[in-house]
């Protein structure tokens, strides 16, 4: 009778352990620190109320450090022995995948589970002359090399300067003045209102929340969005914006006659893929048991319309990319990894950053 | 959570109140954990407030939190010796000394009084600038903020021991750690090639090591034996306590407009505010017969007197402009947004229930924490007749703990080693006679001196800076061009030259003035 009793009960034991596992999302930072924070608590949330009806449960482990680079390092290094952990990548880590040592992490050994597709808008104090003046604008340390920075130099010094990268060096070094050392987003931002500086970038929430009476005064407007990453080799308008507020490319044509082209815009084009298309991301590794299941509680969470409406009120209402989709997304975006474009985002990041770690990675380009 | 709805809304206010005093009085008796360490655990609860006035209740909590742990983090800094937050070190330098002679009741009574009082006024005194803070606001831009950050700066020649060539070496070497991490620009820095230095050096590990570790170390090898005082004695030096408070009520006035101004500056956390206050304090009072360091309760009353009223201050650019005043404020901002509140939008001062649920968590919180502390302290005073071989343990390994868990052990290994290399460099300055508040402070204000600077450089005195770079290279033509007479900053913010002003008047001051009465390194 005991050794039944026993059996049952490690039956049991077994039996439940299988069906109610606890897996962990991985943060690159720590709890309320900055957007992926709060987007991956967001959800999380989401995702649990789908994973517990699977019997399983998710709790964060958080990793913060090095702008991100020790989560993704800590993940390279373990993630095939790590198949309950789903790791968040942010904009950040787009940027160390291509230009710095990241300790081995490489997008294209993991699978994809759910991407967020967002971008970064660009607001400007309506009485500034960009084209022919100098414009202050922030730099975003805590961001680290934004692409937001090249976008504002390509805007402002046209298509015959950026031609070339030497050309547009030159420009930038004399027409955009980097104004470092704001200690917060709040402090740019007023800095911003008060005129000290001429343009900013912000996500789409903090710029309608932080300059919504700027924009309705005619203060300030969005000068550009980059726009959201189609997956396809251009990009469309971000669905949040106000009315009128036009994509890079869009604005570009429209102040300068001709699209965009050239090796800056090429590099430019790469990288705010990485920066905005993999924004806000969660990876699986491919061998992990529960990819399946995560994969399903992920769709089910996209198909709810009352959990997107909850995550759309807070994050923004931004195109969520699961399954086939994301495949097809990372995919495209892995595809812009071109020797030409890493060599010139890596002479932007040395010579308008100083960055001393940025180099050309050639294993990105095997 | 949501049980909590059942009963009306006034008992919902006295369960969330007594929670979050509760809960951050605890928090602020650990050594070296602090309000940024309270405030960051409610992270795993705020989901709980998720739903219909949850949030509301959220704020009210949060709120009470953190006054109540920024009281309760004198504890351990006047009795230990360790300090409590890094803002709470500056309490420790007098109030510890004192602890020692047998004061601790005094000491702490006198502590918790100041750090109550300046909070109720200063939150008074916060609310009643809310409508017209917009226009104030207006006025403190770039240059405003740089020169009240450059006389905190000089400040630190005050607090610095007699010997000039060690407080510029302690002062030298602050920077430099400061210095250490990302740049300003994104750039990696003075870190050796060690990633784990990238971050810079965390706050909690410099105070921790500089301060915790050093004292630690002398309660272990120092024979010190405090009297026992009876409960009568207790009360009489609780309530001598309060008076002295009254007593120097101008310096606690002064205190907590030092906190109060400082708070509003942004990123002036850890314990910014504090330590110019006690800076001011050794300043203004020369001759003592009672030297600072040594135990003088003025050097108690002073730093206390800005530490809640700093907490008001960093509270009003947080609300209406989502600039926090520090990092505990940019960690109550996210906790916010988690649960609805987009603090800094400009339709959040219409919300007038949150508004309610904050002043009123504030003031609330204030009040009844100081006056919990008051008769708690009764029981927290014993631990000083305790031999320390009984009580070094527990909160040695307590401050482990408050230094692993505010990193969320992601580096345990690199952290403590950090902090045993800066209990060593405590220890040198200790008994070498480095100031260890000069050192803290100057690590501190780098971050904010060298933005401030870079702003300034790059928005106001651009072409300045560039006619002085070319003519230091040979080409005098852009300084014939005069930027520098026709700069209009100096007329335009007079605050920048007035505070460049005080600031020399006061580095000369600090350094020769030999009337000075700080004993303390």
């Amino acid at each position: 009778m005991k050794k039944l009793l026993a059996t049952v009960a490690l039956a049991t034991m077994m039996a439940t352990s299988a069906v109610a596992d606890t897996l962990t999302l991985q943060f690159p930072n720590g709890p309320g620190k900055g957007g992926t924070a709060f987007w991956g608590d967001n959800v999380m949330k989401e995702l649990n109320a789908k994973l517990e009806k699977h019997g399983h449960n998710i709790v964060p482990r958080y990793l913060p450090g090095q702008r991100g680079k020790k989560s993704l390092k800590d993940w390279a290094g373990s993630y095939m022995e790590r198949g309950d952990t789903l790791m968040i990548a942010h904009g950040g880590n787009g940027e160390g995948f291509l230009l710095e040592d990241v300790g081995g992490f490489d997008y294209r050994d993991y699978d994809p589970v759910v991407v967020m597709n967002t971008n970064i808008w660009v607001s400007i104090n309506s009485d500034v002359d960009w084209k022919n003046d100098v414009v202050k604008f922030p730099a975003t340390g805590g961001t680290g090399f934004a692409a937001d920075i090249v976008a504002v130099g390509l805007m402002m010094c046209g298509p015959e300067v950026n031609a070339t990268v030497e050309s547009f060096l030159e420009c930038t070094n004399e027409r955009v003045r980097f104004i470092p050392g704001f200690n917060s987003g709040g402090e740019k931002r007023q800095a911003f209102r008060r005129g000290q500086l001429d343009a900013t970038r912000d996500t789409p929430q903090t710029s309608l929340m932080g300059y919504a009476k700027e924009y309705e005064s005619g203060q300030s407007r969005v000068w550009f969005a980059h726009g959201i990453v189609d997956g396809k080799g251009s990009v469309y308008g971000d669905p949040n914006a106000p009315e009128g507020a036009q994509s890079f490319n869009e604005v570009y044509v429209a102040e300068w006659g001709v699209e965009p082209t050239g090796p800056v815009y090429d590099a430019y084009r790469a990288f705010q893929g990485y920066r905005d298309g993999f924004q806000k991301t969660v990876w699986i590794a491919p061998n992990s048991p529960y990819k399946d299941v995560v994969n399903q509680a992920v769709q089910e969470m996209i198909n709810d319309p009352e959990a997107m409406a909850r995550l759309d009120k807070k994050l923004g209402a931004f195109p969520w990319l699961a399954g086939d989709e994301v495949v097809e997304f990372s995919d495209y975006l892995f595809s812009l990894i071109k020797r030409e474009r890493l060599e010139t985002l890596v002479i932007l990041a040395n010579d308008v950053f100083k960055y001393q770690d940025a180099y050309v990675k050639e294993e990105l380009l095997k | 959570m949501e049980w909590i709805l059942q009963y009306p809304v006034a008992v919902q206010w006295a369960i969330m109140l007594t929670a979050g005093i509760f809960y951050g009085g605890l928090i602020g008796l650990i050594p070296s954990a602090g309000p940024g360490k309270a405030i960051i655990m409610l992270f795993v609860i705020v989901q709980s407030f998720d739903f219909t006035g949850g949030n509301y209740l959220f704020v009210l909590f949060s709120i009470a939190t953190m006054v109540s742990c920024t009281i309760g983090d004198s504890f351990a800094s006047v009795l230990l010796g360790i300090p409590g937050a890094s803002g709470a070190a500056s309490t420790m330098v007098d109030g510890f000394p004192l602890a020692k002679q047998g004061k601790a009741s005094y000491a702490l009574s006198s502590a918790i009084t100041v750090s109550t009082i300046n909070g109720l006024l200063f939150g008074a005194l916060g609310m009643a600038i809310i409508p017209f803070y917009g226009a104030i606001a207006d006025y403190v831009g770039v240059p405003e903020i740089a020169g009240l950050i450059l006389v905190a700066f000089c400040l630190i020649s005050v607090v610095t021991t007699r010997n000039t060539g060690r407080s510029l070496i302690a002062i030298a070497v602050g920077l430099f750690i400061g210095s250490i991490g990302y740049g300003m620009m994104g750039e990696v820095r003075n870190t050796g090639g060690w990633a784990y230095l990238e971050d810079g050096v965390p706050v909690v590990i410099v105070a921790a090591g500089l301060f915790a570790l050093p004292e630690l170390y002398e309660a272990l090898t120092t024979k010190y034996e405090v009297a026992r005082i009876s409960r009568k004695e207790h009360n009489q030096q609780t309530w001598d306590g309060i008076l002295a408070v009254w007593k120097h009520k101008y310096l606690a006035f002064m205190g907590g407009c030092i906190g109060f101004v400082v708070g509003i500056l942004p990123g002036t956390g850890g314990g910014i505010g504090d330590w110019t206050s006690y800076s001011a304090t050794v300043a203004i009072n020369k001759n003592e017969k009672v030297k600072f360091g040594t135990g003088n309760i003025k050097g108690v009353i002073g730093p206390e007197g800005a530490n809640n009223a700093g907490k008001m201050g960093g509270l009003l650019p947080t609300i209406m402009f989502g600039i926090p005043g520090g990092k505990v404020f940019a960690l109550l901002m996210a906790l916010w947004l988690y649960v609805g509140f987009e603090v800094g939008s400009p339709y959040i001062m219409d919300d007038t229930q949150f508004m309610n649920s904050l002043l009123g968590g504030y003031m609330f919180g204030t009040f009844f924490a100081g006056v919990l502390m008051l008769v708690f302290a009764r029981w927290c005073c014993k631990i000083v007749y305790i031999n320390p071989l009984y009580w070094i343990p527990p909160m040695l390994a307590l401050t482990i703990w408050a230094v692993l868990a505010s990193r969320f052990y992601a580096s345990v290994y690199e952290d403590l080693t950090m902090l045993v290399i800066f209990g060593i460099i405590g220890m040198i300055a200790k008994y070498g006679k480095f100031s260890r508040p000069a050192l803290l402070m100057s690590y501190i204000l780098f971050p904010r001196i060298e933005g401030s600077y870079l702003q300034l450089s790059n928005v106001f005195f651009y072409d300045d800076i560039q006619s002085v770079s070319a003519a230091l290279g040979g080409d005098f033509s852009l300084l014939s061009q005069n930027y520098i007479f026709n700069n209009p900053t100096f007329i335009q913010h007079p605050v920048l030259p007035i505070a460049i002003i005080i600031g020399i008047l006061l580095l000369l001051y600090g350094f020769f003035n030999k009337s000075r009465t700080m004993d303390y390194a």
